[in-house]
């Protein structure tokens, strides 16, 4: 016998014992007491009560024992859920730590490589502004001498035919005879 | 090309003939005189060249003129008509270039042209006769030119080798002088 039922039937005790000494009582005080048809129905839920008790006891324990049970599990379970999902959080969170220092690094990577772009951008400008400023001047030079030969071809050409016209004139039978003479001259040097 | 060496075959072969016979200069002049009246006579030249004309009537036509108006050699003559008959009179100028360059070569003589700006005494003429003799060691037959482009001087060409003094190419190389400076 369990303390729940010895308790039980202390308190069912009890209350007849209370029914009776206020029967006895209400009796005492000129009242007619508690009638047979009282004390039976009394005797019938006491005994109605020993039965639920006798039958509902294992059941209810047993359902109260898997309730207990069950509510043990869901707790445990809610603290395992909670604890993986922290352990998530805390995954996620270094996730998310590693993708903004990722997000960093490719910022400053990308600033890098923009600043080297930019450096190689400008460097390769200067290089081809200088390569374009050469080529100028020695287009230029070039124009330059192509002009100073073309003054140079046009001025001997004059001056070579206002020499053929003077000498045209000039040339007499006396200048033709001491020409001959030199190309006479010169014809001893042919052997 | 073709008809100069067709030429020299027919000039040589000539010169064969003139050279056993010992009057190949004779030849040469005859081959000459016949060159200069085909060139003069453009008739004559018409008759000598034409097919419309039968051989036998060409050979004809030639003998009466290189014997009785030009009085040329037999040999010449017989060279002739084996011209006509084989249809070479049209190649007659070469030939008789070509028989002039081998008449030179056994001749050892060799032809020069002089071409002057002006006129100049014939003693300079002959000082560079016998100047081009004495270079060449050969005998130099020189025909004179003038030409007044070439403003003063003279020069001499002896095939394709050429003496120049005159003014004009000296002219030429002072303008290329001023050029390359």
């Amino acid at each position: 016998m369990s303390k729940f039922f010895l308790g039980f039937w202390f308190g069912i005790f009890g209350i007849l014992s209370l029914a009776f000494s206020a029967n006895d009582l209400w009796a005492a005080s000129g009242g007619d007491g508690i009638t047979g048809e009282v004390f039976w129905q009394i005797i019938s839920f006491v005994l109605l009560l020993f039965l639920l008790t006798y039958f509902l006891k294992n059941p209810v324990r047993t359902f109260l024992k898997k309730r207990r049970e069950g509510i043990k599990n869901s707790l445990e379970q809610s603290a395992k859920k909670e604890e993986e999902s922290q352990k998530e959080f805390e995954n996620w969170d270094d996730k998310f730590n590693l993708l903004r220092q990722e997000v960093a690094d490719l910022h400053q990577k990308i600033s890098q490589e923009g600043e080297a772009e930019r450096k190689r951008i400008i460097a390769r400008a200067e290089e081809e502004g200088d390569r374009i400023r050469q080529q100028a001047q020695v287009v230029a030079e070039q124009e330059v001498k192509k002009a100073r030969a073309a003054l140079r071809k046009e001025m001997v050409d004059l001056s070579v035919e206002l020499a053929e016209k003077l000498l045209k004139e000039a040339t007499q039978p006396q200048d033709q005879g001491r020409l001959v003479r030199e190309y006479i001259g010169g014809m001893k040097e042919f052997r | 090309m073709i008809s100069l060496t067709l030429a020299r075959k027919y000039a040589r072969a000539l010169i064969e003939i003139g050279l056993q016979e010992r009057n190949y200069e004779a030849l040469g002049k005859d081959l000459e005189k016949m060159a200069d009246l085909i060139k003069a006579n453009k008739e004559l030249k018409a008759v000598l060249l034409s097919p419309a004309y039968p051989v036998v009537t060409r050979k004809a036509i030639a003998k009466v003129v290189v014997t009785e108006v030009l009085g040329l050699h037999k040999s010449t003559i017989d060279f002739i008509d084996l011209l006509i008959e084989r249809k070479r009179m049209d190649h007659f100028p070469e030939i008789a270039r070509s028989y002039e360059s081998l008449c030179d070569a056994v001749s050892r003589r060799i032809r020069a042209t002089l071409v002057t700006a002006m006129g100049f005494p014939p003693e300079l003429v002959r000082a560079i006769k016998s100047q081009l003799e004495s270079s060449t060691g050969k005998e130099v037959i020189l025909s004179v030119e003038e030409d007044a482009s070439l403003i003063g001087g003279v020069l001499t060409r002896i095939g394709n080798v050429i003496y120049d003094g005159t003014l004009k190419t000296q002219l030429a190389k002072v303008k290329e002088n001023l050029y390359k400076e």
